[in-house]
């Protein structure tokens, strides 16, 4: 009786099975990478906005500080997105009647409030306190990055779980004198390997990666 | 199924040895018999017998079943921020405030803090400052926050079913209260719950001076009859009692759940605790005598507890009057369960003169009530640990036999407008008064409440009232104090408050 399988079919069935291991592999891969693109995460994405506020201009140009806006971030989770009787402070002096305005100077003399898009959007499981970050010496920029480089607001990192772990276990590569939170373009004066520690020690940070802290 | 029992008698017969059979059906093993063993399922029951349909939707059910995780995979939809446009002061975004306000309820109020995000109010606590809370809140204020954003409120007020404005519900009484100018308001009949409020009692006492053939009438189906009936047949006059439970040694309750309910609940578990607690190495406990009918938590707490029948409260109220002292208890003997119990609770009551307590349950007659005051009085209790102040009720009357008095007019027809500011009468009145049917024959009937109740949909006019977490008023606290009641929130369904419609 003759072979059924040539004997070039022993090579073949091995190269396939090795094929299938890569091929599954490849797609988990895959659904990992995706899982962690900017597609999913809507990280580097910009969001259209009734106006299109300029933190370059505000920041850069006008220097003005974080908090003359977002008053609450250090007393409150949230950091407070300014009523727009804080925009016409000023551009009820200034640019008072330019054309990109307008839907602020309506919702002032209408009394309607404006609706922006939230970019930094966590998932409605996900606790988080603006107020504690910043007391412990964390910097706006290093999450939000050079939000002062941003002509238009965008998200800077993934926000995902992943990305929240890394700093809580190790607080010690992040964190900052507390002078240095509102600071733009912060580079610390002496070794971040000797600082560090010494701030996570002074500070008495101690975070929580207990699922329980951020999943409440 | 009919079995022929010549037949099964004949089989029988013929059988020798162990052979069982659970009825008469299965030894004559008719066929219907054998069909009935032999289907799952008795004829006509519902049977999914289409296979495809079977099978396709256990495939389906299999496949949502293990995609339900994928519904994660979408990304985030937008969420939007709408900040204020001139933020009020001292809101912090992401941050509670506290007010402070009160609940009026059953003819007293509760002072209450109320936690408010973003100008809603979430959640209620007592406020610490407030005599008749002092932090605490008991489970009626705990709740009232869900009956603030209950969906099932009235939102809309009604003529005759349809929609009408404020302003027409004003004019139309104008006409009335006009016509009813020259009889004086002899055919008005205000019909409230128990007024607590001292603005509301003026207003009242106002519309009573412009119309003084009118009467107003309250109506509490969850009241204090019986504890204010008792105050008058003890003093002659409306008062209630005010217990100072921190000061007492020995504590008789007859039915009373005073740790729960009544006036100034809160404050007495409070106080009682107080007295429980042994702090390094003083210990005065009170010792607390309790005799209910039905176990509750103040029972629950007591140092001896005996079940009593609700009826045989009295005669051994009566027995531990004339022991401690009471002339004209009368010469009841208590009843047989008590005989023991109350040699060692005289001893005790006696023993603490001007430190004893006697506490009567809502529950009891008024004789009972009447009973306890002269007990506490003879213990020489009164000025100590017992103090009588005047009623937070407004006007105290017998409510009772002014609801009575009230159907009989409305049958007699001499009432022509009937105005009903809060409450469910139609549903909470003693059924034997025959309530809904002396309504009926009022001409006009105007029903301010929180629901369109039967009430409500027995009236011609309905208008929605106010939640006291949307409105501002007033109320007297278990022990006289007034609270101001103040607003967390507008209206949610543009209802209007009592005063609003006393003032139209």
């Amino acid at each position: 009786m003759p072979q059924i399988f040539h004997r070039s079919a022993n090579t073949l069935s091995k190269v396939s099975l090795a094929g299938i291991l890569l091929l599954v592999g490849g797609l988990i891969g895959l659904a990992m990478l995706l899982g962690r693109s900017s597609y999913v995460t809507r990280a580097q994405e910009y969001v259209e906005q009734p106006v299109q506020f300029s933190h370059l201009h505000h920041v850069l140009d006008d220097g003005i500080d974080c908090r003359y806006c977002h008053t609450s971030v250090e007393t409150s989770s949230f950091a407070g997105i300014p009523p727009t009787k804080t925009c016409m402070n000023c551009h009820s002096q200034i640019w008072q009647s330019a054309p990109i305005l307008e839907p602020v100077r309506a919702s002032f003399r209408e009394d309607k409030p404006m609706t922006w898009v939230r970019v930094h959007d966590l998932p409605d499981f996900v606790y988080f306190n603006h107020s504690i970050h910043v007391k412990k010496g964390m910097g706006c920029e290093t999450c939000h990055g050079r939000i002062d480089q941003m002509p238009l607001t965008k998200q800077q990192n993934s926000l995902q779980m992943e990305w929240c772990t890394n700093c809580h276990r190790n607080p010690q590569d992040y964190v900052r004198p507390r002078e240095e939170v509102f600071t733009m373009g912060y580079r610390p004066r002496e070794d971040q390997a000797t600082l560090g520690p010494k701030l996570v020690k002074e500070y008495n940070i101690r975070p929580s990666t207990d699922c329980s802290t951020c999943h409440r | 199924m009919s079995t022929d029992i010549q037949a099964l008698r004949a089989k029988l017969q013929g059988t020798r040895g162990r052979e069982y059979w659970r009825s008469l059906e299965a030894v004559a093993e008719t066929p219907e018999f054998k069909e009935y063993l032999h289907r799952e399922f008795p004829q006509n029951a519902s049977e999914w017998l289409d296979p495809v349909g079977r099978r396709g939707f256990l495939k389906l059910m299999g496949a949502s079943l293990a995609l339900a995780g994928v519904t994660a995979c979408t990304r985030q939809p937008d969420e939007m921020i709408v900040p204020y446009v001139r933020q009020p002061e001292e809101l912090v975004p992401g941050k509670p405030l506290f007010f402070a306000t009160a609940m009026p309820f059953a003819g007293s109020g509760v002072g209450l803090l109320v936690e408010s995000h973003e100008g809603r109010p979430t959640k209620i606590e007592g406020n610490p400052d407030h005599p008749s809370s002092l932090g605490a809140t008991d489970l009626f204020a705990q709740a009232a926050i869900l009956g603030l954003y209950d969906p099932d409120r009235s939102q809309t007020i009604t003529h005759l079913g349809e929609i009408r404005s404020f302003d027409s519900f004003a004019a139309a009484m104008q006409t009335v209260l006009t016509a009813q100018q020259g009889t004086k308001g002899a055919g008005i009949r205000i019909l409230s719950e128990t007024v607590a409020s001292p603005t509301l009692g003026a207003q009242l006492q106002q519309f009573l001076t412009r119309f003084p053939q009118a009467k107003w009438v309250q109506w509490e189906p969850f009241g204090r009859h019986n504890a204010r009936e008792g105050s008058r047949l003890a003093f002659g006059d409306y008062a209630d009692p005010q217990y100072a439970i921190e000061k007492a040694d020995v504590i008789l309750s007859l039915d009373a759940d005073f740790l729960c309910f009544g006036n100034g609940g809160l404050k007495h578990a409070r106080a009682f605790a107080s007295r429980r607690r042994i702090d390094g190495d003083r210990a005065e406990l009170s010792r607390f005598y309790a005799v209910e009918s039905t176990p509750t938590n103040s029972g629950s707490k007591a140092d001896h507890r005996l079940p009593m029948k609700a009826s045989d409260v009295e005669s051994f109220a009566r027995a531990v009057a004339a022991a401690v002292g009471v002339a004209g208890a009368g010469s009841a003997t208590a009843p047989q369960a008590a005989q023991r119990w109350m040699g060692p609770l005289v001893k005790d009551l006696q023993a603490a003169r001007g430190r004893s307590i006697v506490i009567a349950g809502d529950g009891q007659p008024p004789v009972v009530h009447a009973l306890a005051h002269a007990m506490n009085a003879a213990l020489g209790n009164v000025g100590t640990t017992v103090t009588y102040t005047s009623t937070a009720e407004v006007r105290p009357t017998n409510q009772r036999a002014a609801l009575q008095e009230l159907v009989g007019e409305m049958n007699a027809g001499t009432v022509s407008l009937l105005v009903i500011l809060g409450g469910n009468p139609m549903y909470s009145a003693p059924a034997d008064l025959n309530f809904a049917e002396a309504m009926g024959k009022v001409a006009l009937r105007v029903h301010l409440g929180l629901y369109h109740d039967e009430t409500g949909a027995q009236c011609h006019w309905h208008i929605p009232e106010t939640h006291f977490l949307e409105m501002w008023s007033d109320v007297r606290g278990h022990d006289g104090t007034v609270s101001i009641v103040q607003p967390l929130i507008a209206p949610l369904y543009g209802g209007r408050s009592v005063h609003e419609v006393m003032a139209a």
